[in-house]
């Protein structure tokens, strides 16, 4: 029997040079029933000509507030240039809308994970217990290691990275208890979901497809033909994005 | 009846498919794999239900090519059946090429791998033994490709010189270039498209089958490279019809290994 599906890796509507089409919540939510994936959490993706953060953020809430399969993945930046909400406001709305986790782009947005620059935006986070979204492009791996150090009652979620970076992702994991790993594209690392699950447990394992770019059943099949206890494929499955959902302070 | 879709949604067995994966490898590489060792592969094709794998070197690229294909065939000798194996070779001369390859082959090897991030194209005059045994023996050859127009060009020109051989055209649909790989397998009728990809980029195996058929693309994981479960979710979930999943599971790579002139 299937467990149930909750996507941490997915987006829709933003675009990246050359492609014509961005793929749009109807195809995104057609997907999920042909793989039997019953929630997604979302964030507006590819970021790549992600201009407007209100607009974007208009988008993401709207949508997720048409189909409750869907649950937002928010953007947020620090006020740093005084021409955003402040964070306690980003943050306020974001866990009113029921998000998931927000995502941060340092580079992308132009700021720094330095303290002197967003650390009123960590520490609201913090504050609040709301996950944090790290693609592995936007945010490097040695960065959620400082930031996980920094800041220990926040939760970190990995996401996007290679099967080439085993021997990174199981000491960060080994020694940040706070950090999570999503194992959507492209985490396609041979007995590692085996591996991860013997070593620092099946607990801080979460499901993810890297929709739009990536085929979504193969996440799927990584999970069910995984060699894992039954138990440990429904956490990774649901279970752990639900419990730190719970434990976002609303 | 369940269709294969639902099967795999329940992480059904798929034993009775005879899967054949084109496209494996063995052996240790540079970046950390948690196993390596033949029965981790053998395990996981048993929980999924692949009958066999035909595995080439992960030193297919390097001057080891030779000691890896050794490894290959301890595999072979420890997993009767379930790993095949590939032929690969270092291209320092065409008499070295021609003597690697007859004696794999004699030993039980079943196709070629050639990997060209050793610096050498296909039509590197090294590689000429390789394709004309692969003809002369009806043999599969995989090859590695990255969507470079170098790469498409030297199979364009291959491909008539070994008409019996069958060429697999590995990452089908790398680097974007979904368009030359369709040309290239409407072009050459001995050519096959292998699109495994760690990033599998979502629809791919619906556009291949639309645009050359479903006999003209095959499976393969690149397991240990990288999982093997991933890989089968793709055609799995794909888009097109269970009769069009079975040709590329396993149909079209029994034909390829029927037809081997041992």
């Amino acid at each position: 029997m299937q467990p149930e599906l909750f996507d941490i890796q997915a987006g829709f509507g933003g675009g990246r040079p050359g492609q014509r089409q961005p793929a749009g919540v109807e195809e995104l939510l057609d997907d999920m029933r042909h793989c039997g994936i019953g929630r997604t959490a979302v964030r507006i993706a590819p970021a790549d000509l992600d201009v407007s953060l209100p607009r974007s953020l208009e988008t993401l809430y709207a949508a997720c507030a048409d189909h409750r399969e869907l649950v937002p993945c928010p953007v947020v930046v620090p006020n740093a240039a005084r021409d955003l909400p402040d964070e306690k406001a980003q943050i306020r709305t974001a866990v009113e809308r029921g998000a998931a986790a927000a995502v941060i782009r340092p580079a992308l947005d132009s700021w720094s994970l330095e303290p002197w620059c967003s650390g009123r935006l960590f520490a609201t986070l913090e504050e609040r217990r709301l996950p944090v979204l790290c693609l592995e492009e936007m945010v490097p791996l040695g960065e959620v290691a400082r930031l996980a150090e920094r800041h220990p009652r926040l939760p970190f979620i990995v996401a996007h990275t290679n099967y080439r970076a085993q021997r990174l992702l199981l000491p960060l994991l080994e020694r940040f208890a706070n950090v999570f790993l999503s194992l959507g594209n492209n985490y396609v690392v041979h007995r590692g979901i085996e591996q991860l699950a013997a070593v620092i447990g099946a607990d801080r394992l979460l499901f993810g497809t890297g929709w739009p770019d990536a085929e979504p059943f193969a996440a799927v099949t990584q999970l069910l033909y995984a060699g894992i206890k039954a138990a440990d494929r429904k956490k990774i499955g649901a279970g752990n994005l639900e419990r730190l959902l719970r434990k976002v302070r609303r | 009846m369940k269709s294969l879709l639902e099967r795999a949604r329940c992480g059904d067995s798929l034993a009775d498919l005879d899967i054949v994966d084109l496209h494996g490898h063995l052996g240790s590489i540079s970046f950390g794999v948690p196993e390596t060792a033949p029965v981790s592969l053998v395990a996981v094709m048993d929980a999924v239900g692949v009958a066999q794998s035909v595995c080439s070197t992960m030193s297919a690229w390097s001057p080891q090519a030779a000691a890896g294909n050794g490894e290959i065939l301890d595999a072979m000798r420890a997993h009767p059946g379930r790993i095949l194996g590939y032929v690969s070779v270092w291209p320092s001369d065409a008499a070295a090429v021609r003597q690697e390859i007859e004696k794999r082959l004699g030993q039980g090897f079943t196709g070629i791998k050639l990997h060209n991030a050793n610096g050498f194209e296909y039509d590197d005059p090294a590689y000429e033994p390789a394709f004309a045994i692969a003809h002369e023996r009806r043999l599969p050859v995989l090859l590695h490709t990255w969507g470079a127009e170098k790469t498409f060009k030297a199979v364009r020109a291959l491909a008539p010189k070994c008409p019996d051989a069958a060429l697999l055209l590995a990452h089908a649909g790398a680097n974007g270039e979904e368009a030359k790989y369709i040309q290239s397998a409407r072009d050459c009728p001995n050519v096959w498209l292998d699109p495994t990809l760690s990033t599998a980029p979502r629809g791919l195996f619906a556009r291949f089958v639309e645009a050359v058929g479903a006999d003209r693309v095959v499976w393969g994981s690149d397991a240990l490279f990288f999982a093997l479960t991933p890989q089968i979710g793709r055609v799995l979930g794909a888009r097109i019809p269970d009769r069009d999943k079975r040709k590329i599971l396993s149909g079209n790579a029994r034909r390829i290994l029927g037809r081997i002139r041992r």
